[in-house]
């Protein structure tokens, strides 16, 4: 089991289902966009906007349980140059592997 | 029913809180930015504000600001809720007029003991302007909050980190009233309690027909705060 599948179980047990469940499905919506937004700032580079979408993302995947999520988010926020192709691919492979943990958790226990 | 104002772009730092809150039975409003706080301070009875530093357009310090300029939020306790973990933030929030901070991930058990302890007024905490004089002599300068006055000296909190034998500067409401605007004194025991810092302090740098009025008005805010605790 990883972290974000540890983290949604510890939150189902401290909140409800209904509540984890509601903030999945903010997550993933601030998933599409945040993927949406990056590619974005990628060509047209803005380092404020950059930092402060990524500390909101940080948070975010530190509630949902998605630590490599918020530690990659943490260093882009500290430096938007940071930013690359590169890391904004890994981004996309971490995005990736969060929802589809996201998935096992919900087969799971049934939401 | 204590009516509590969640200021938080971030929706799922503001579904986590605001589930907090109503577990506790308060009333709980969200807003998502500067505009929709003071819209929301001026329609509800707010009791406390939770405010999140990062906000879109007008930051929180920002709003921070015009919260303590209305007459209206003035006096209303505001928790700064940050990822900003530095002491430097924690310094800037308390001498924008925050009244406590609280660093995110928000741990439950410690956001419900300072809501009870604003809440239930444990704490006899006041807005206070802090002089700026004291950055420029290299003395730190921070708001702190009175939880017991002595004979010796002053019991104050805090929720910065300071070390016994450090010498800092007050600017409190006591010492304002009497026209003194700004006293040193030095940490003779620093004492940590989950987040807060108790410290208790001796007064220095002050003239003996100061300090006269200093006990005076020591002795009637004791008395009072016996009175609230009771």
């Amino acid at each position: 089991m990883n972290s974000t599948m540890q983290h949604l179980n510890e939150l189902a047990n401290t909140l409800n289902l209904i509540v984890v469940e509601e903030l999945i499905v903010i997550y993933s919506e601030q998933i599409e966009e945040a993927k949406r937004e990056f590619k974005k700032y990628l060509i047209d580079f803005q380092a404020d906007q950059i930092a402060f979408l990524s500390h909101k993302m940080k948070s975010s995947s530190r509630n949902i349980g998605a630590i490599e999520l918020a530690e990659l988010f943490d260093s882009i926020e500290k430096n938007p140059l940071l930013l690359t192709e590169m890391s904004y691919k890994r981004m996309l492979t971490l995005f990736a592997n969060c929802q589809t943990s996201i998935k096992e958790w919900r087969l799971l226990n049934g939401t | 029913m204590y009516g509590i104002l969640i200021v938080e772009d971030n929706p799922t730092d503001a579904k986590l809180l605001s589930y907090q809150i109503e577990k506790l039975n308060y009333t709980c409003h969200i807003a998502a930015n500067a505009y929709e706080a003071l819209d929301c301070l001026q329609k509800f009875h707010i009791d406390l504000i939770l405010l999140d530093w990062m906000l879109p357009q007008i930051s929180g310090m920002d709003l921070l600001k015009s919260i303590r300029s209305n007459s209206r939020s003035q006096k209303t306790p505001v928790m700064i809720v940050s990822g900003k973990n530095e002491i430097k933030d924690v310094e800037k929030a308390i001498k924008t007029g925050a009244s406590d901070y609280i660093i995110k991930p928000v741990d439950p058990a410690i956001l419900e003991a300072k809501l009870q302890r604003f809440l239930n007024h444990e704490i006899d905490w006041k807005p206070v302007q802090v002089n700026d004089e004291a950055e420029s002599i290299g003395l730190a300068s921070f708001a702190i909050r009175v939880s017991r006055v002595s004979e010796v000296g002053v019991e104050i909190e805090t929720a910065l980190p300071i070390q016994s034998g450090a010498l800092i500067q007050l600017a409190i409401p006591l010492f304002q009233e009497l026209g003194i605007s700004k006293v040193l004194t030095k940490v003779f025991s620093s004492v940590k309690e989950n987040s807060t810092y108790k410290l208790k302090c001796s007064i220095v740098g002050l003239k003996e027909s100061d300090l006269q009025k200093v006990r005076l008005k020591i002795r009637t805010l004791q008395m009072a705060q016996t009175k609230v605790a009771a």
